[in-house]
């Protein structure tokens, strides 16, 4: 009796777990069908585009970890860039940031990083007056990139 | 009966083990950022649970997945995922380094990153509403800080 009730379990058990890899199996199939179709699912997705404001800051971000690494190194750190002064032209994504408070800020900021260039005996303190001009306008703006902006400072 | 016991074990494991490699399919999503391994992935109701023992200063490295409520409107450099009930978790992602999907609005993510209670200031709110394409009138009813359920992602996955 009990050798028939193990065989029934056993058989029982091989049953359903060759079912169970061939339903998984099926599965995976269907899935894949799904997975390539022929025509394209669901809905099309709209990214960002940079306007000229965002292009120039991500530009102003690569120019400035350059300047700290030269300035960590003891190295020349060229000129004034003159294309920061497209700050007080460029495009916004959003027109509606242009305001007074911006071109104050953009003011200061393009003094900040002149006075980094007229003043070579103070680089890491001009540096990162400068880092302060960014984020003081962010701040108020868009706190987004602060956190990465922040990076920028040279620890004394 | 001890045969019996093993074969149910080894069974319940097969079948286990085979429902979560069907969970996730990476060819169903995009991906956006840093791509992760989606390991343990925690649902709406367990990431509130996850929130609300969390403490000022925790910090929590999590995966979990649900539906995206909002996105900013502007450059999609933030979104609201949608928590148990009214909750929502606010993500932001990792050193403005990528940005989502103006339209992810209403589809599937998972994400993967550090989770934390923070408190945002009414100026960040009033920026977060403008962003969102509330009316100024919407804007001007924020007046109080308010303490939210943050998230900084590494990495999205938008299921397609």
């Amino acid at each position: 009796m009990k050798k028939r009730i193990t065989f029934v379990v056993v058989s029982c058990f091989l049953l359903f777990s060759s079912s169970a890899i061939l339903l998984s199996c099926q599965k995976k199939a269907a899935k894949n069908e799904e997975v390539c179709p022929p025509e394209k699912k669901g809905k099309e997705l709209e990214m960002y585009q940079m306007s000229e404001m965002a292009t120039l800051m991500e530009q102003m971000y690569v120019d400035n970890l350059r300047v700290k690494e030269n300035i960590k190194k003891g190295e020349s750190i060229g000129n004034f860039s003159e294309h920061y002064q497209k700050i007080f032209t460029a495009k916004f994504t959003d027109e509606s940031d242009n305001d007074l408070f911006f071109s104050e800020k953009a003011k200061e900021y393009i003094a900040a990083q002149q006075l980094l260039y007229n003043d070579p005996s103070n680089l890491r303190k001009n540096f990162n007056v400068a880092v302060d001009a960014c984020i003081a306008c962010h701040t108020e703006k868009c706190g987004g990139p602060i956190p990465r902006i922040k990076k920028l400072y040279i620890k004394e | 009966m001890q045969l019996i016991l093993v074969m149910l074990v080894l069974l319940g494991t097969t079948l286990v083990a085979q429902k979560n490699t069907a969970a996730f399919n990476a060819n169903d999503y995009v991906s956006f950022g840093q791509k992760f391994k989606v390991t343990k992935v925690l649902t709406k109701d367990q990431m509130l649970k996850k929130y609300k023992n969390l403490k000022k200063g925790d910090t929590v490295t999590v995966q979990f997945a649900s539906k995206i409520k909002t996105v900013c409107k502007k450059k999609g450099c933030w979104m609201n995922m949608e928590l148990a009930g009214d909750a929502k978790s606010f993500v932001k992602f990792k050193d403005y380094g990528f940005f989502v999907p103006l339209n992810a609005d209403n589809s599937d993510a998972i994400v993967n990153g550090k989770a934390f209670v923070d408190v945002e200031s009414v100026e960040s709110l009033r920026h977060y509403a403008k962003d969102a394409g509330k009316s100024k009138e919407e804007i001007a009813k924020i007046t109080k800080p308010e303490t939210t359920f943050a998230f900084t992602a590494d990495g999205v996955y938008i299921k397609k």
